[in-house]
């Protein structure tokens, strides 16, 4: 797999890159490792988009993550096509996707939908990981995501799939810890055997979000991945906990989505992650 | 998981636009109680319908402040259904919506409501239009009289004009203000340029004789010609057009890129 892209993302934490902020960014610089964004925002000819990612780009260090290939389902070359164009404009360090779906007979439901871990799952979402990196030139990462809903068989834990995946596909892992921690909780799984189970050396990024928990009417609680809210407690700690097992660091994200705050809240829950891994290093 | 993934993808999408259970969609899962399952199954039901519900508000807000809350929320979940995004960039979600409001039953007594947001969806293409480099005024100044006569004017990709029965631009302009709402004669005809020559929008309430000058630029007629054929039109009108001012104008807003 050819990489266009030599540099790669900072072991630091990066924040979601949102419009409210892009002016206060150019203008004041912050010290930020790095900007991740939603690739499908810049989707058009021109635009406040263009102007200020240009900007900022050359300032920082840049990750494209997609939340519209629809990896689970079937590829839309005219997305791939879209999604190239950015990356030969950008030249992101990192581009990512999700292991779900949102396409389906050509609608687009704007969600990132759940898939059966079953081997034949495994077989088109590897074509389609095979197709869009050969298309793109350059090595994927792919996301775990939320899920709130479990399927009558799977024939592979959540890990397991997606150990395989970088197996058959040279694919890396884009460890979203609080997605892992949400999807435990709603689906009955241990998270710290998760962290045990996932490829550590395929992981070349980690999300870290926060999340809202509702209680459903025969009392059953269940995460929601709204990314509105700081990290939680439980994530931190799952966080650090990977940290002292895979004994290094990596580009770490905060992604916040709804009811963006202020670029300071977001500055300090990046320092804090900062620090968690500085913590978690030193303890082992 | 006894049918193909892609048979559940269809079930499941299915259940999320329209509501429909299915045999084969539930079997697919694991067996929960009908209360867990339905409960489990509306989260993603509620994020396709509020995430696609928060991009149409983003792009029509004042639609979305005119008929209320609620309203828009019936508004787009009928709209949701009946035509769901076709790609999956989602700046580009909404084009049909106007036309949808159009046939809206419900919206008949709103009747100036496509037109507002076919206003709205203008502003939203604006933003996101090709960029270009507006032709300063020495470009202009420097043409002989028969030069610019001759000359067909290219308008920048973000140039648009609505003509509506309706006072959208003045709806648009009062959206969060319900004093000058209550006032406002939604039935006076009012006509809007639309322009993205910087980073921000612009958008300009046009006279009826300005609006018929500029579509015929817009359609390549040449200055002179589009010159002659407005004067005419407002001596039908009744008003009065100053060829020298329509053009200035066109040339501070930042319209034009080119002469050919």
């Amino acid at each position: 797999m050819t990489n266009m892209c030599s540099s790669t993302l900072p072991n630091t934490c990066g924040i979601s890159l949102k419009a409210q902020h892009y002016q206060q960014i150019i203008e004041t610089l912050p010290n930020i490792g790095w900007f991740e964004v939603h690739p499908e925002n810049y989707m058009c000819e021109g635009g406040p988009p263009h102007r200020y990612l240009s900007k900022i780009r050359e300032h920082y260090p840049l990750s494209l993550h997609g939340v519209g290939m629809s990896l689970g389902s079937e590829l839309d070359e005219q997305h791939l096509a879209a999604l190239k164009k950015l990356a030969d404009r950008y030249q992101p360090e990192q581009i990512s996707e999700h292991i779900a779906w949102s396409q389906q007979g050509g609608n687009y439901l704007n969600d990132l939908l759940p898939l059966p871990y079953s081997d034949e799952s495994l077989t088109f979402i590897s074509e389609n990981i095979d197709n869009a990196q050969a298309y793109l030139q350059r090595k994927l990462l792919v996301e775990n995501p939320s899920t709130y809903i479990a399927f009558s068989e799977d024939h592979y834990s959540e890990p397991d799939f997606i150990n395989t995946l970088c197996k058959k596909t040279g694919c890396g892992i884009l460890l979203d810890i609080n997605n892992v921690f949400v999807s435990a909780s709603n689906n009955g799984f241990d998270p710290y055997q998760y962290l045990d189970e996932i490829s550590s050396e395929q992981v070349a990024e980690i999300h870290l979000a926060g999340h809202s928990l509702v209680t459903l009417a025969n009392n059953t609680s269940l995460r929601i991945d709204d990314h509105g809210s700081a990290v939680k407690n439980e994530v931190w700690q799952l966080f650090q906990y990977f940290i002292t097992r895979a004994k290094k660091a990596f580009p770490s994200l905060i992604e916040w989505d709804t009811d963006i705050p202020e670029l300071s809240v977001l500055q300090q829950e990046a320092e804090k992650a900062n620090t968690a891994v500085t913590k978690a290093l030193h303890e082992h | 998981m006894s049918i193909k993934t892609s048979e559940f993808q269809s079930h499941f999408a299915r259940f999320l636009l329209n509501g429909e259970h299915s045999y084969a969609l539930e079997s697919s899962l694991k067996a929960y109680s009908r209360e867990e399952l339905e409960a489990r199954l509306s989260v993603y039901r509620n994020n396709v319908f509020h995430s696609l519900t928060d991009v149409l508000k983003d792009t029509f807000p004042a639609v979305a402040s005119v008929v209320g809350e609620a309203f828009f929320e019936a508004l787009c979940v009928a709209y949701i259904k009946t035509s769901p995004p076709r790609e999956a960039a989602m700046i580009h979600y909404g084009d049909t919506f106007p036309g949808f409001i159009a046939s809206f039953k419900h919206a008949r007594e709103l009747p100036y409501l496509a037109d507002l947001a076919k206003l709205e969806w203008m502003i939203h293409s604006a933003y996101y239009q090709a960029e270009a480099t507006p032709l300063p005024l020495e470009h202009f100044s420097a043409l002989s009289n028969t030069d610019l006569a001759a000359a067909r004017l290219i308008f920048h990709p973000s140039f648009a004009l609505i003509s509506s029965p309706y006072a959208i631009f003045s709806i648009h302009e009062f959206q969060d203000d319900d004093q000058q709402k209550a006032t406002l004669n939604y039935n006076s005809p009012e006509n809007v340029m639309v322009i993205r020559p910087q980073a921000e929008v612009n958008h300009y309430q046009i006279s009826q004789t300005l609006i018929h000058f500029f579509e015929l630029l817009l359609n390549k007629a040449d200055l002179e010609k589009a010159i002659d054929k407005t004067l005419d039109f407002a001596q039908t009108q009744e008003t009065e057009f100053q060829p020298s001012e329509a053009i200035a104008f066109l040339i501070n807003s930042q319209s034009v890129i080119s002469l050919s």
